[in-house]
């Protein structure tokens, strides 16, 4: 036998990253038609609307600008005023709550056991339908509802509380409770990643515990706060249904104000807030990211 | 800065119910390069997490510089610690690094990092100052924990296994590092290691430790002419360990029927271990009343200037050899072959088995 060349297969090679080849491209199909349809065009068509013009009863095609400079009106400033108070006051809480619950979880706890169920008691409740959970706070805090009946009875008060519920009150209470779960676990998780030699370094170098939280537990926790961050921000400015199921009808925010504005049909007008809504959460995003390295924890 | 003596007074203790250190009593001289070598487990570490102060003694008492302080922590005992993984924080430069037990007094910025600047240039790190821990390679990361370590003044510095994540030749060279540093600043070292190579390198005094005990201490020299008993000859290497019983006065018997002449005052029938350094053992017999033994060639190592024969006994025990490669030329060895090696007598230490008492031959 003379002939030494082995049966033809097709060439193989090695994976390269980045070579486009059909079946690289079937692969990504999927997740880009998702993308697409779901993401890039919805956005996109929001953003061509924003400005279109609207006639007092519809819209028809064109470019104008002026929804975007009726967002500058005194009444709709103070809606994304609103917003960002009700947003900034609820992560400034969930930060501080989140943060001491992560910080109890990994380092005042010596077995994992107890870790995973005191974690599992911190989240799993929040499994249960965020809409429920919302409505429920209205027989707590009604004016016969829990709270307030306790404390009459109680003798610590005559009449009952009315800030209580349909108030800015009741709504950064009802985010409070529901994001604080969700502050807490990226923190846990970037806390718990910290090299505990690191703090036995800083207590050979004579750190007490407040020197060790602030010079080396908090600056390393840092990725998992700013990833927390984001989640509270983005689910509580782009949140209705707990402004208009506790907040009374007196409490504005943008979110309502969109809603509001397509049910009525206003869609250029929606579309611009929901523009506007959108470039402020990008803006916080990217100041976020400017000072924190979240790449690590990916 | 200038060194302290430690002293450790029966010190014991328990993780749960594992005892990890057995009443251990120790002391190192002020100045002195102290090292602290055993197997994994055998409690060195603890040890030195003791005197740290990151770990709490059960019992026995713990002394630095003449004073008590099994009840100081870490930052107060006149103590500094070089962590295994240099624990150098990361969101920080290697200038604050260095400056961090300053800042934490409220030594002003200035003097700080003057202070810093200096101890840097002195572990040969100057001009690194403004670099992040990541962008260090093992022996500059090594620096920068000693410089921060040095920055909190100690009279004893304790070194975790320093050496153990570098690679072979930058060991080397931050050993002698190690060796120049501590005689310039006159501190006393205490560095756990596991290898013996690095103990036997640095040590003014070796502390070998197996199982939660001190088994001996001593010069690097003496630990190894004079092994106290059998796992120190073994665990320092360099040594032949073979078992046997005593038979006739003045004979050991091998289990493979060979006899060895060894001088000893134990009785007949007595389990011995015999230790003999690798490198007293030759293939040629110098004089008529040497100590032989047969044995099978096992596996030859060419070590450069050295050379290691590994070897197994007729009745299986595995020991080795260590002979000049210039002389190994003249014998011609080959694997599996069966050849008789001997020794002077004198050189063969016996131990009884069970006791660790050491009786030359």
């Amino acid at each position: 036998m003379t002939d030494t060349a082995l049966p033809s297969t097709k060439t193989w090679r090695p994976h390269t990253r980045g070579r486009l080849d059909i079946r690289t491209l079937l692969q990504v199909s999927p997740l880009w038609a998702i993308l697409l349809m779901f993401l890039v065009l919805p956005v996109a068509l929001i953003v061509l609307v924003s400005f279109w013009r609207f006639s007092g009863f519809t819209m028809e095609p064109g470019f104008v600008l002026d929804h975007y400079r009726d967002l500058f009106r005194p009444s709709t400033l103070n809606l994304y005023i609103n917003t960002l108070r009700i947003a900034g006051i609820t992560w400034l809480i969930t930060a501080i709550i989140g943060f001491t619950l992560a910080y109890h979880l990994t380092f005042d706890l010596n077995k994992p056991a107890t870790v995973t169920i005191k974690f599992m008691i911190l989240t799993i409740p929040f499994f249960t339908s965020a809409v429920i959970r919302t409505v429920a706070w209205v027989p707590v805090l009604g004016r016969n509802g829990l709270v307030n009946s306790s404390l009459i009875s109680l003798g610590l008060i005559e009449e009952p509380l009315n800030f209580l519920l349909y108030s800015e009150f009741a709504v950064i209470l009802a985010y409070v409770h529901a994001m604080t779960g969700i502050m807490m676990a990226p923190i846990f998780n970037t806390m718990n990643r910290i090299d505990r030699s690191l703090i036995e370094a800083a207590r050979d170098a004579g750190a007490n515990g407040w020197q060790v939280l602030r010079h080396v537990v908090l600056p390393l926790s840092m990725p998992g706060i700013a990833i927390g961050s984001i989640f509270v921000l983005t689910l509580v400015v782009g949140d209705v249904a707990t402004v208009r199921l506790l907040g009374g009808g007196q409490l504005g925010t943008v979110s309502v104000a969109i809603t509001n504005q397509s049910s009525l049909l206003q869609f250029p007008i929606a579309c611009a807030n929901a523009v506007a809504l959108l470039a402020i959460v990008l803006v916080c995003i990217a100041v976020i990211l400017r000072f924190v390295n979240i790449r690590r924890e990916l | 800065m200038s060194g302290g003596a430690v002293e450790l007074i029966n010190v014991t203790k328990y993780y749960d119910r594992t005892l990890a250190v057995d009443g251990v009593s120790l002391s190192v001289a002020a100045g002195e390069y102290c090292c602290l070598l055993g197997p994994s487990g055998c409690g060195k570490t603890s040890t030195l997490r003791m005197i740290a102060g990151h770990e709490l003694a059960d019992r026995g008492d713990i002394v630095v510089g003449g004073r008590r302080v099994n009840d100081l922590p870490p930052s107060e005992r006149g103590t500094a610690m070089m962590f295994q993984s240099y624990a150098l924080f990361p969101h920080l430069t290697v200038l604050d690094n260095v400056g961090f037990a300053p800042m934490l007094r409220g030594v002003p910025k200035v003097e700080r990092i003057e202070e810093s600047r200096r101890l840097l240039s002195l572990v040969g790190l100057g001009g690194w100052e403004s670099r992040y821990p990541r962008q260090l390679s093992g022996g500059q990361a090594q620096r920068a924990a000693l410089a921060r370590a040095l920055n909190a003044r100690p009279q004893v510095l304790l070194l975790d296994e320093p050496l153990s994540a570098l690679d072979p030749i930058l060991r080397i060279q931050m050993r002698s590092e190690l060796k120049r540093m501590q005689l310039e600043l006159g501190l006393t070292f205490i560095h756990v290691t596991h290898s013996q190579e690095e103990a036997l390198a640095l040590s003014d005094r070796v502390v070998v430790m197996e199982d939660g005990h001190i088994r001996q201490t001593g010069t690097p020299l003496d630990v190894f002419e004079r092994p106290a008993t059998p796992f120190v000859a073994d665990f320092i290497g360099g040594h032949a360990i073979f078992r046997g019983t005593t038979g006739q006065p003045g004979n050991t018997v091998l289990p493979s029927g060979e006899i060895l002449h060894t001088q000893t005052k134990f009785g007949t029938g007595t389990p011995v271990a015999l230790a003999v350094r690798c490198d007293a053992i030759s293939f040629a017999r110098r004089s008529a009343d040497d100590n032989s033994i047969t044995a099978r060639v096992v596996t030859i190592e060419h070590l450069g200037a050295l050379i290691r024969v590994t070897l197994k006994t007729m009745d299986g025990q595995d020991f080795s050899v260590v002979i000049p490669e210039r002389a190994e030329r003249g014998t011609r060895l080959t694997v599996s072959e069966i050849i008789s090696l001997y020794w002077t007598v004198a050189d063969t230490r016996i131990y009884a088995e069970k006791q660790a008492q050491p009786k030359a031959a």
